[in-house]
């Protein structure tokens, strides 16, 4: 197969015109497929429905629902937390660093991303927030003036997590927003439904794609994505804090920033795959998210796994190479011990099956990419769990090492968030323009008009 | 003239006011105040606005201030008793009823109820020392399930009745016994007037009494009267011992005067001064076998052949003693040889010499301790050895035991049951016992008593002998009751009541007494009949010249008086006739089982205490089960793991039981506790664990306790819940994976131990190791917090510890630990705030044991405190480690950063969660110390070093204008350490002993290298071993 590295990559399959485009993006809103979105909503409720008998037994009868213990104080709650923060990466990546690096591919799937991290960041955020014993003195962890003069421990990095984490979910709902606004204009005036364009119409802000929006308009998204930019390696870098900041072996590691951030992009983008492939086909949108577009979302896949799988030798190597007893354990426990098999998974989903998008035809095959973003995300949750389990449950005294397992609430409300998080996909797919109309259009052929046809030779 | 005042009032305030020249002052009042109300000057409140506020007001109080925390009121005394200062509590000398060591106990209340028991710091025996039993009898107070009413069986069915009607029950049975006789059943009877009054009911209810225990030291007091004729087996002055080889004796759990024994045996553990040494032959892997210096496995039926061995060695071989020549016990060691003794039992030759050698080092100060359970040739060959040896010397001639009653044995048992079968009895009374329980199955006691006429239960608790019974009546708690108690000469007790009984309940002393007099119960018939002969019989005997009523109430406050009486130890020891009951079993290749005591429960009588079915046994670190403890080969032969099943057969009798397998445990020496699996008792002790009972019976097997049995794996498998070692850990992967779990704790210094050989002669092994860790470790900050006044530490000599407990329910008691139950304590959810340890070393089946009380460290430089992010847990200017319960969110951040893992997080409200919310139930609430917090779900918890205690010792400094440096205040733990191993103090107090132990050779910090800086040091074990003479 050859293959001409001189001409860029066409960012649509085809001659897509700027009409084509809108009326593409439109369709699931203007003519529904409600039985279709009704199928899925209800889907979506039944999974919600699980969730909320677990989180009605945990919060009648207390964490110990749950099959934590001492060792094991923390599980599938942060576990599912680190993992939906995870997921919650890839779309302010595509979004702004992306946007910043010109890279004109982004646009026909940054809408969606962005949308997943909002709802990935939501989710996540459940579970630090009912993890705790009690939960309904939650404010308890933010920094308020009150008559007892009691303020927050800035020491900890629970609390920075707690000013991170808020931080990334507001600026990327609002940089989200603020690129939904030309499209809400759109749909604002392609309707004719009066409560729709009521409802557009609020959300537009009055929007009337003059020059002078378009000016600002442009100039708020750049210095959004600016500010957006260096979130993207906070967040899990603090989040990485929570385990590099303790001393407990396996989490005492001053590789976890670098590591925690190429692990989330790597589950978010594989998320954003798995998520895409469908919805590509449902929408019939082949020809805006395109192959092209899919294969370089896996070659960033491979890279960030490649990264991936270097901090897990690493980690071995500096166990080894510190002499330190209990370091040395906690890497070899988790090979060979009572949780090989979790270990074993991450490795083989993590760090093997994503080697086989070197290969260009499975790179571009859209049910193999299906699978493997699949299993990259079922690999990262297991790297979460083997982080956050095995280095608890044997640390330094013998006499209090444990073993943990998660009951059926555990799993319940794991349930629930996947419920929580594609009732927001659901809904966000349904009511909402999931390409961002207004960039995609900005990169149509027809939107570099010449006399030539619009191709430029 | 006069003068008239001008005033017009006739009456004047001042001079100026008489000469009328009063300026008008201000009003005393402010204008308005007093006056119409002027509405001109106050703001505009609407009505409106005056609306919404009551509105808004209404609906805060209704959801903003509602008190979910509190279920009640505090109501202060309408009028307060002149001894009971709100806040501060008194104390009161008792004595303890758990066993017959009736040790002397100080109870702790506060505004009128007990919270806490500890020993009587003034008792000659105990020395302010109690078991964990004696511990956790507070809870047995408050026990929501005690029977309140006395129960009157109608129809089959128990229903509760007046005290009047049922005493009408048992009194129209007395009255009409026509001759027959009564039998009373009892446990040891400690009192000298109980005892008294039993003896006179002799006469006048022709009453039989039965007398037993279950678990006693009736084999070795039989095997002392048949070698000496007459007497019981002595005391023995433990703190004088130089070695001590336990034969079976199970922790010397039925050794007399417990507290004695832990302190004295700790008293020799010390590097500096005097170290003992422990030998412990046993087939059962008890906590002497985990104590001793020298663990040897010997079964049941050839621990007879291995002291005839050593006393084969002694008298054939060193020929050291006068006794060398006598052919009555030459004839008996001969053919025991130390090389076929060797051949038999497995024990080596070298072990075998060395036995002897050391019996003979420490002739006169040694003591050969046989067990109970232990078969007659033992027993006597103990004592044999022990007179040929001299150690006589040990034995105690200030004191010797006293028994009121005569115990009554097996025979005795068997012909009483046949008696009962037979309708015999008039009335059959039960006091305080559990016969049907405790006796042996095959008797039928309770079918026996199906035939017996009236049956009347004294019973606190549910149990199945007042199942049986068809009068219960309930019984008070021993701190609702008077008494008193001799158990050795020349030392009288009192027991006081401290409580009004909670449910008018009353003793059966009392009701016993009340019904032979034919007079009605009063409160104080039983208190007015011990005082009447303390006064005439016990006064007398003190020498003393002050008045009775004085000295009685000096002796209530004392617990205890001494009186004019001497120990003497009885006989002369007759070797032809000692020799003569010696029958060694023979060579027996099979299975023995080994039935013991349960550790925490006794005879099952302490099975309805959660505190007690909590506290893990000190070996397994099991709860809430007993077990089939089965070796590591006969494991690896049956292919049984911990948690299959085995089925036990002996003689014909079979029972399936949980497996445990037991490092060091004799290859084939089963052991299984008895006191579990109770059928009627409650909720807390019923179907916890398994009743072993009817394996056993009355015609005994190789002992009473111990018999030949055959096992075979069976199906199934079984949870048992252990505090440690959640799941057992396997030893599967690679060799360089495998070997680091095996002896982790060695390797990573957190139990450092030597030989007392080595260390006398590099007495500085530990300190180089600490100077190397202390060199590498390093801070880049500088250190904030200097601690120059108070700086609070605790030091655990971990030679002294032998792993007993005590310390553990001491805590639960102080601090208000919740009891979980099995199921929670099986996820690994256990709240001790004080936890012992246990590390085995070696290869499993000669495995070494290893204690180590694990409790917060209260670090300089707590890594949970930086991690918590609303600073609920944090640093005091004195060193402590502080919990502010109130700000606890629950993150668990700090208990997964606590590198010693002695956080303990409510995962549940335990309390409520626990079995139906037992233990929420009144009046469970009197039972917490006011002085701690009682948490709730959802918060973190953890040893606080008592910090009640030091606030009480402030106060207290504070009061008496003292300058508090620490003094006077310890801590629970510290105080109930039997063998005193915990010290704690401030360690800036050069005077305290945690400073001293600071400075030991010997201490260390656990996870020194962390740089945590922990506040608990501990002091190193030594181990005797027999290397001085190797080298």
């Amino acid at each position: 197969m050859s293959l001409d590295y001189s001409k860029p990559i066409p960012l649509f399959e085809g001659k897509v015109s700027l009409r084509e485009m809108d009326d593409a993006i439109a369709r699931p809103m203007e003519k529904p497929d409600n039985s279709r979105f009704l199928f899925a909503l209800s889907i979506c409720g039944v999974l919600l429905s699980i969730g909320g008998v677990s989180l009605y037994q945990l919060l009648a009868h207390g964490t110990g629902v749950w099959g934590l213990n001492s060792p094991v104080f923390w599980g599938w709650a942060i576990v599912n937390f680190v993992f939906w923060v995870g997921i919650g990466h890839a779309g302010t990546l595509i979004s702004a660093i992306l946007f910043l690096m010109r890279q004109k591919w982004r646009n026909s799937i940054a809408r969606f991303a962005e949308a997943m991290t909002i709802f990935a960041v939501i989710t996540a955020l459940i579970f630090p927030l009912l993890h705790t014993g009690r939960p309904w003195l939650a404010h308890y962890l933010l920094p308020y003036p009150n008559e007892r003069a009691m303020w927050v421990n800035f020491r900890s990095p629970l609390l920075w997590d707690v000013f991170a984490v808020s931080t990334y979910f507001t600026v990327s709902l609002v940089f989200w927003y603020v690129g939904l606004i030309p499209d809400f204009a759109t749909m604002r005036d392609r309707t004719k439904d009066k409560v729709k364009k009521f409802i557009y119409s609020i959300f537009s802000l009055g929007w009337r794609h003059s020059n002078r929006h378009w000016q600002h308009y442009e100039r708020t998204y750049l210095i959004l994505a600016g500010l957006a930019t260096p979130l993207v390696l906070s967040v899990h870098s603090i989040v990485s804090f929570d385990f590099a900041v303790s001393l407990i072996p396996g989490w005492h590691t001053t590789i976890f920033p670098p590591y925690f951030v190429a692990g989330a992009i790597f589950s978010g983008f594989a998320m954003v795959v798995t998520v895409l492939c469908v919805v590509r086909v449902v929408y019939r949108l082949e020809n805006i998210i395109t192959l092209d577009t899919m294969e370089r979302m896996n070659k960033v896949i491979m890279a960030t796994g490649l990264m991936v799988g270097y901090a897990y030798s690493m980690e071995f190597f500096i166990a080894w190479y510190s002499g330190v007893e209990p370091e040395q354990f906690i890497f070899l426990n988790r090979a060979f011990g009572p949780y090989a098999w979790a270990y074993w998974i991450m490795v083989t989903c993590n760090v093997l099956i994503p080697q086989l998008f070197w290969f260009r035809n499975i790179r571009r095959s859209i049910p193999l990419m299906f699978i493997i973003s699949i299993f990259v995300n079922i690999g990262m949750w297991f790297e979460r769990f083997v982080i956050t389990v095995t280095s608890l449950h044997r640390d330094f005294l013998p006499s209090s090492w444990g073993y943990y397992s998660p009951t059926v609430w555990d799993l319940g409300l794991y349930i629930g968030s996947f419920g929580l998080f594609f009732t927001g996909v659901v809904l966000f797919a349904r009511f909402m323009p999931v390409i961002a109309m207004a960039e995609l259009k900005a990169v149509g052929d027809d939107a570099q008009p010449s006399h030539h046809g619009g191709e430029h030779e | 003239m006069t003068k008239t005042p001008k005033t017009e009032h006739g009456y004047w305030r001042s001079l100026a006011d008489l000469n009328g020249e009063a300026e008008i002052r201000d009003s005393e009042f402010a204008e308005g105040g007093t006056g119409p109300i002027d509405t001109s000057g106050m703001n505009g409140l609407s009505r409106r606005r005056f609306m919404a506020l009551l509105g808004a007001s209404a609906a805060l109080a209704g959801t903003g201030c509602d008190n979910y925390r509190g279920h009640g009121k505090i109501v202060s005394y309408s009028k307060q008793p002149d001894t009971v200062v709100i806040g501060r509590p008194n104390y009161y000398a008792s004595s303890c009823n758990g066993c017959a060591d009736a040790c002397g106990v100080l109870v702790k209340t506060r505004e009128g109820r007990p919270i806490k028991v500890d020993g009587n710091p003034e008792h000659p025996v105990n020395q302010g020392k109690i078991c964990h039993k004696g511990q956790a009898s507070v809870l047995a107070l408050y026990h929501p399930e005690r029977i309140r009413k006395p129960l009157l069986t109608v129809d089959g069915k128990k229903q509760a009745v007046e005290w009047a009607k049922a005493e009408e029950a048992v009194l129209k049975s007395l009255k009409g016994r026509n001759g027959k006789p009564v039998a009373i059943v009892t446990h040891t009877v400690t009192s000298p007037s109980f005892a008294r009054l039993l003896e006179s009911l002799k006469s006048d209810w022709a009453a039989e009494i039965i007398s037993y225990e279950q678990f006693d030291a009736a084999a070795r007091d039989l095997a002392w009267t048949r070698a000496r004729g007459q007497g019981l087996y002595p005391l023995i002055r433990w703190e004088d011992a130089r070695l001590v080889v336990s034969v079976e004796a199970n922790g010397f759990s039925d050794a007399r005067e417990q507290m004695r024994l832990a302190r004295g045996v700790a008293k020799n553990r010390s590097a500096e001064e005097e170290f003992s040494r422990i030998y412990a032959l046993e087939g059962n892997y008890s906590l002497s076998g985990a104590n001793a210096d020298i663990h040897v496995q010997v079964k049941p039926s050839d621990q007879a052949a291995l002291l005839s061995a050593a006393l084969h060695e002694i008298l054939v071989v060193h020929k050291q003693t006068p006794h060398a020549r006598n052919t009555d016990l030459l004839k008996l060691v001969q053919g025991f040889d130390k090389t076929s003794v060797s051949a038999r039992t497995g024990v080596s030759t070298e072990v075998i010499a060395g036995l002897a050698e050391d019996l003979l080092k420490y002739r006169g100060a040694g003591i050969v301790f046989a067990g109970g359970a232990s078969d007659e040739a033992t027993q006597m060959l103990a004592q044999i050895l022990n007179e040929v040896l001299g150690n006589i010397a040990i034995f105690d001639i200030d004191a010797s035991p006293v028994r009121h009653l005569e115990s009554a044995n097996m025979a005795k048992i068997v012909s009483y049951v046949e008696n009962v079968r037979a309708g015999r009895y008039a009335a059959v009374i039960h006091i305080n016992t559990n016969p049907v329980y405790d006796f042996p199955r095959d008797l039928d006691y309770a079918g026996a008593l199906k035939g017996a006429g009236t049956v009347v239960s004294f019973a606190m608790n549910p149990s199945e002998t007042a199942e049986a019974s068809g009068i219960v009546l309930p019984l008070s708690h021993d701190f609702e009751s008077w008494g008193d108690a001799q158990v050795r000469t020349g030392l009288m007790s009192l027991r006081q009541p401290v409580i009004a009984t909670l449910y008018g309940t009353r003793q059966a002393e009392a009701c016993l007494l009340a019904w032979q007099l034919g007079k009605d119960f009063h409160e104080d018939i039983w208190h007015d009949y011990v005082k009447n002969r303390w006064e005439k019989e016990v006064h007398p005997r003190t020498g003393t010249a002050i008045e009775f009523s004085h000295w009685w109430n000096a002796a209530l406050h004392d617990g205890f008086v001494k009186i004019e009486e001497y120990g003497q130890i009885g006989g002369k020891f007759d070797a032809a006739r000692a020799a003569s009951f010696v029958r060694i079993p023979q060579a027996d290749e099979g299975v023995e089982v080994v039935f013991t005591e349960a550790y925490s429960l006794g005879d099952g009588r302490h099975a309805h205490n959660g505190w007690l079915q909590e506290l893990p046994h000190p070996i397994s670190r099991v709860v809430w089960d007993n077990y089939a403890a089965i070796s590591y080969g006969l494991a690896e032969s049956l292919k049984v793991d911990t948690g299959d099943q085995v089925s036990l057969e002996i003689e014909g009798r079979k029972m399936i039981l949980p497996v445990l397998v037991q490092p060091s445990q004799q290859e084939s020496t089963i052991a299984v506790q008895l006191g579990y699996g109770r059928s009627h008792s409650g909720v807390i002790a019923e179907k916890v664990g398994f009743d072993a009972a009817p394996l056993m019976s009355s015609k005994g097997g190789i002992s009473a306790y111990v018999y030949k049995a055959s096992v075979k794996k069976a199906a199934g498998t079984y949870d048992l819940a252990s505090v440690q070692d959640h799941h057992p850990i396997e030893l599967t992967g690679p060799e360089a994976f495998t070997s680091k779990i095996q002896d982790a704790h060695l390797r990573r210094q957190i139990i450092q131990e030597n030989t007392l050989h080595n260390h006398r002669e590099d007495p500085h092994w530990l300190a180089e190791i600490n100077r190397h860790k202390e060199k590498h470790v390093f801070s880049i900050y500088e250190e904030e917090q200097k601690y120059t006044g108070i700086k609070w530490a605790m030091s655990i000599d971990l030679n002294k510890c032998n792993g007993c407990g005590t310390c553990v329910v001491a805590c639960s008691s102080e601090n208000n630990v919740p009891v979980i139950g099995k199921e929670q304590v099986k996820k690994g959810r256990e709240m001790h705030w004080l936890r012992i340890d246990r590390y085995y070393s070696g290869d499993p089946k000669s495995a070494k044991s290893s204690f180590q009380p694990m409790l917060c460290q209260h670090c300089d430089n707590a890594p949970c405190e930086n991690v918590c992010p609303v600073g609920a847990t944090a640093h005091s200017p004195e060193g402590l480690n502080d919990m502010a319960y109130n700000r606890c969110v629950g993150t668990r951040y700090c208990g997964n950063n606590c590198p010693y893992k002695v956080r303990r997080f409510n995962f549940h409200d335990f309390r409520r969660f626990f079995h139906d919310s037992v233990y929420y139930q009144e009046p469970m609430q009197l039972a917490q110390n006011p002085e701690v917090t009682v948490r709730s779900r959802g918060v973190m918890e953890k040893c606080s070093f008592c910090v009640q205690r030091i606030s009480e010792g402030r106060a207290q400094a504070r009061r008496s204008q003292e300058e508090f440096i620490g003094q006077g205040v310890t801590a629970a733990c510290q105080d109930a350490c039997p063998s005193g191993a915990i010290e704690f103090g401030n360690v800036n107090d050069k005077n305290s002993g945690v400073a001293k132990a600071r400075k030991d050779k010997l201490s260390y910090h656990v996870l020194q290298e962390l740089n945590v800086k922990p506040n608990v040091t501990y002091l190193a074990r030594l181990r005797n071993s027999r290397e001085e003479v190797k080298s």
